[in-house]
């Protein structure tokens, strides 16, 4: 079937009227709105519905979804890849259900803003790492295409290294020079690879092994031409950083601790250099904060690890290092939360992100 | 830039914002030409340093160009011994936004530069060392400044856009005439002409009913003129507009005009189906 885009008129006026359509994002569909008049026919491109109509599911179908995204519009060029009306018309259409399965509604006691935020973040494409990140569609593709980039690792292998933890290609696709070399870029996606067969440490470890990894890395690459290294180059260049970043171990005061976070929320900041400090062993809190930090490791206690005992600990909602990261900003609600670096944000197991708004509630009552 | 350009290196290198070598210059300001599928790059190097050129004639040097663009990752590398000469042609499938393109002369392999013009501050302080300095695999020696171009081309734009109606009090009832003499084609049409257009764009038949005559009418004639003067491709933007959605859309420029203006106009006729 041919391809279609909505008239960039339809994009603006479903962008204009997300508060007023709210009720079909959550219930309803947009079927009698997005008819063949508000689009644009293009019979260069075809879509395979079938395989388009078999995404679904949550995050743990991500790359069985990615496969069968890269699969359904295998012609697609980058430069029609980066065109918002495509993936816009197709969370609206065929993977509108699949939008609203994968990236469930917030509370309505949360509020208007947040909803309209929500919709706008997965079923829109916002800004220009929204193509990869957030839009529902469009992020299973752009994953695959980079994942293709790499010849000789197996795709399906690819995905489930990158869709392990969000974190570990986040922080990649963040860092320009890391991301566009294309040596660089697939050394490193098989080290992800490799992390995957093995301890899971470089996926896993966010805080002391992953962004002081990647920061090193950036570093090198502002002193470094990274774009004329060879694959073999990159991967030696590759097991230096990994050489440095494991053997440097220490202890952090907390403002210190702080400082590290904060260079960390910019993943684009380049030329850093890497620090480390093993944040998953211990919380980091004043003593004015004891009682707090009491309330929500008994929160945790009581109720997340009972619904969830199996999260795996570097990602758990109240992990300790996120734990040390409430204590220091004292997010109150959730708009202080999405405040925080984005390297704090990412990386939380799905099943537990349900209780952030909870948690800045225990932070705001005892405040 | 992704390298820094006010970063010290602990080398060396020739630089616009630096004086590591007095009196050298590197330039590497690429010329752009958009074609109709892809994009052309010429590049000419103008380095002034002759032991350098020697290096790059030795092979132990070479000229480096890296084109990338963030919105579509795309990354190529080329290299070249040639200074002049030197055509890049990539897709424009592969890019959109902004592309930049980077230039270097890159060391390949171990090497030592003499060169009077190397800034004492890199040599022995002693007053016979020689102005030698040593360079190791991987370094470079020259950089310019980082220039950009931008791609965006709206592939999927409808042909409608390339129209703008405007009433003529000169014509008679009925009458329309087509102005291809600017950037965008204007109709004129008479007053009740306009008004009937104006009817017809509230509603959904109307629309279609309009494409089917006006514009339909309207774009064959634009694909006329292309025919009888492929020239004019050059010189406005809606012809340069019908021209690469032909490309796109495989249209055989010797085919009739009526069936050419179909297959651009995504067959409009059918459009009117199930239209109430």
């Amino acid at each position: 079937m041919s391809i279609q885009f909505l008239k960039q008129s339809t994009l603006d006026q479903l962008y204009s009227n997300v508060s007023k359509n709210l009720e079909r994002y959550k219930n309803g569909d947009f079927e009698d709105l997005i008819t063949r008049d508000v689009c644009l026919v293009s019979d260069k491109l075809s879509i395979e519905i079938d395989k388009l109509n078999s995404i679904n599911g949550n995050y743990k179908n991500d790359v069985n979804n990615a496969l069968l995204m890269s699969e359904a519009i295998v012609a697609l060029s980058p430069h029609v890849a980066r065109d918002k009306r495509l993936w816009t018309y197709l969370t609206h259409t065929y993977l509108f259900k699949y939008t609203r399965e994968r990236w469930p509604f917030p509370d309505e006691k949360h509020g208007e803003d947040r909803m309209i935020s929500h919709v706008i973040d997965h079923y829109f494409v916002k800004g220009e790492r929204g193509f990869e990140r957030n839009n529902a569609a469009s992020r299973l593709w752009w994953v695959a295409f980079m994942c293709k980039r790499a010849k000789n690792i197996d795709l399906e292998k690819a995905l489930k290294a990158v869709f392990l933890v969000q974190d570990p290609i986040v922080q990649l696709l963040g860092r320009p020079t890391s991301a566009i070399s294309t040596n660089t870029f697939n050394s490193v996606l098989e080290k992800m690879v490799n992390s995957l067969d093995g301890d899971q440490a470089f996926l896993k470890d966010r805080f002391s092994y992953n962004h002081p990894f990647l920061k090193e890395l950036s570093y090198l690459g502002g002193h470094n031409l990274l774009d004329a290294l060879t694959i073999e180059e990159s991967r030696e260049a590759l097991g230096l950083i990994d050489k440095k970043i494991l053997s440097k171990v220490k202890a952090k005061p907390i403002e210190s601790e702080v400082s590290d976070i904060k260079e960390d929320s910019d993943v684009s900041q380049e030329g850093s250099s890497a620090s480390t400090t093993d944040k998953a062993e211990e919380v980091i809190f004043e003593e004015k904060d004891r009682l707090l930090r009491d309330k929500l490791v008994n929160f945790d206690k009581n109720v997340i690890s009972k619904k969830f005992p199996n999260t795996d600990i570097y990602e758990k909602v109240l992990s300790n290092h996120l734990l040390s990261c409430y204590l220091a900003y004292k997010p109150r609600n959730h708009s202080d939360f999405m405040k925080l670096p984005v390297a704090i944000r990412l990386g939380i197991a799905e099943d537990e992100r349900q209780y952030i708004d909870e948690i800045c509630q225990i932070i705001d009552e005892h405040m | 830039m992704r390298l820094d350009p006010q970063k010290a290196y602990p080398y060396p290198v020739i630089r616009a914002t630096h004086d590591d070598f007095h009196g050298e210059s590197f330039s590497a300001e690429p010329q752009f030409i958009l074609e109709e599928a892809r994009v052309k790059l010429t590049i000419d190097y103008e380095l002034s340093s002759k032991p350098i050129q020697r290096e790059i004639e030795a092979g132990k040097a070479t000229y480096l160009s890296v084109v990338s663009c963030r919105n579509t990752f795309f990354h190529q590398v080329y290299r070249s011994d040639k200074a002049k000469e030197n055509d890049i042609f990539i897709d424009i499938d592969q890019l959109k936004g902004a592309v930049k393109v980077e230039s270097f002369v890159y060391i390949l392999e171990k090497t030592s530069i003499e060169s009077i013009n190397i800034n004492k501050e890199f040599l022995n302080n002693s007053a016979n060392a020689k102005s030698i300095f040593d360079y190791s695999k991987g370094n470079i020696i020259a950089q310019d400044n980082e220039y950009s171009f931008y791609i965006d081309i709206d592939l999927f734009k409808p042909l409608s856009s390339i129209f703008i109606l405007e009433v003529s009090e000169d014509l008679s009832h009925g009458e329309w005439e087509v102005f291809s003499d600017t950037d965008k084609v204007v109709i004129k049409v008479a007053r009740n002409i306009k008004k009937i257009e104006e009817s017809l764009t509230n509603y959904k038949l109307g629309k279609s009913i309009l494409i089917n005559s006006i514009y339909f009418a309207a774009v064959m004639h634009l694909i006329n003129q292309i025919k009888g003067d492929e020239g004019i491709i050059d010189q406005y933007l809606w012809a340069r507009v019908v021209d690469l959605r032909m490309t796109l859309k495989d249209c055989n420029i010797e085919h009739d005009s009526y069936s050419i203006a179909s297959k651009l106009m995504d067959y409009p006729f059918s459009r009117l189906e199930n239209e109430e």
